[in-house]
């Protein structure tokens, strides 16, 4: 392949080309970025999302009452507080995670423009979810995972996505750390001619809105009323501003949006962390109160539950 | 052990070359180049160690060095954490 310096050299060229636009459009006098221009011009509105969505089964997930764990809360929250508690099955998207709502407006998007696949750079669920979309609309797709150590030893949830990928038909490219993944994701973008698939493009972004629409839908549908709050677990930050953006253009203005972060140190807790950060604020401290009593109490209080409220 | 034609395998390349990486990477990471691994089916029949071609499931045609033959998946989980079987019955206690 290129030289690293050579292709990272021409990234501007080869994003530009297998994305068809250019980030370089929204540059505003070197600092600023007109982040709505972008997100404005990729061409689909809310109802166009939620069509393509349906046509491959992403989206529409159960909202479900979490009926133990408000129990739970009211118990320990003290008088007057606890919050009904609902969660969002993104579960149940084709792929088996929210990922798919990105990659169903990414794959869609190549399948339109003509590209004969499509190639992302992840070592996480986006590649299940863009090697399933892609398989569905009869797309090759090659996915690129950064997982091997220099003794060849993989992780294991690595690898398991990666094994994911290659079930649902797309070829996956392993490689050992470093930065180098982005340099040979260029080349298979450059070599291939597919579409730039990746998870941070402004249809991934698009992609997500339907789940924040969906989400105060049904909440007013099963209480009448829009959420107080809504709890997004916020890694990459995709995740939360696609929801807040949908929640907006359903009119719930007055809900309070709330990132969760996890710490590498508790990220062996997402199903615990979710259902903590979805209690209300003054609730946080009561649940928290509960774990410390078994050996995990350190753990606990390491968490990063001053950061969720934010 | 040897590829058959047509058979899935595993072959390995050095994708960069350690004086190919990028500037300012740890040591021990400038030591050794950045290797890719793909699994696709043979085009030829060689021996484990041999240069090989394959077809992967994207349908490109890559040439590397045989690494497995027929490769499986070995990874896990790892053992049950005790930290984690305690919630459950401790939340369950405390409802009822």
């Amino acid at each position: 392949m290129p030289s690293y310096t050579d292709i990272i050299a021409r990234k501007g060229e080869i994003t530009a080309k297998a994305l068809g636009f250019d980030y370089a459009r929204y540059e505003q006098g070197g600092l600023a970025f007109d982040y709505e221009g972008m997100m404005n011009n990729t061409g689909y509105t809310l109802d166009d999302i939620r069509r393509i969505q349906l046509e491959t089964g992403v989206g529409a997930t159960p909202l479900l009452e979490l009926r133990n764990i408000t129990r739970l809360a009211r118990k320990l929250a003290g008088g007057g507080k606890g919050a009904r508690i609902f969660i969002k099955d993104e579960a149940a998207n084709p792929s088996g995670s929210f990922k798919a709502r990105r990659a169903a407006i990414s794959v869609y998007h190549a399948q339109q423009h003509g590209f004969a696949g499509v190639v992302a750079a992840t070592s996480g669920n986006y590649g299940a979810a863009v090697a399933s979309q892609a398989a569905m609309r009869g797309l090759k797709a090659i996915i690129v995972q950064e997982v091997y150590d220099s003794k060849n030893q993989g992780q294991p949830e690595i690898l398991e996505k990666g094994r994911a990928c290659e079930a649902y038909g797309a070829e996956v490219l392993q490689l050992t750390v470093g930065p180098e993944l982005f340099a040979v994701f260029l080349q298979v973008l450059e070599s291939t001619g597919y579409f730039n698939a990746s998870l941070y493009t402004p249809y991934g972004i698009a992609g997500i809105e339907t789940l924040g629409l969906e989400v105060v839908e049904g909440v007013r549908q099963q209480t009448g009323r829009d959420p107080d709050a809504v709890v997004i677990t916020h890694a990459g930050g995709g995740n939360v501003t696609g929801t807040a953006r949908g929640m907006k253009k359903a009119g719930a203005l007055a809900t309070l949006v709330i990132g969760a972060s996890l710490t590498s140190r508790v990220s062996i807790w997402p199903a615990t962390m979710t259902l903590t950060a979805s209690l209300s604020p003054p609730v946080i401290p009561a649940l928290r109160c509960l774990l410390p009593r078994g050996p995990i109490g350190p753990m606990c209080r390491a968490m990063p539950l001053g950061r969720c409220a934010t | 052990m040897k590829s058959e034609v047509g058979h899935l395998v595993e072959i390995s390349w050095v994708a960069l070359g350690a004086t190919e990486r990028a500037a300012h990477l740890p040591e021990s990471s400038k030591a050794v180049p950045v290797i890719a691994r793909v699994k696709g089916f043979a085009q030829s029949s060689v021996p484990l160690g041999a240069e090989l071609a394959v077809r992967t499931f994207a349908g490109r045609l890559l040439t590397g060095t045989l690494i497995d033959v027929a490769p499986c998946h070995t990874h896990s989980f790892g053992r049950p954490q005790p930290e984690l079987l305690i919630i459950g019955p401790m939340l369950r206690e405390e409802l009822s």
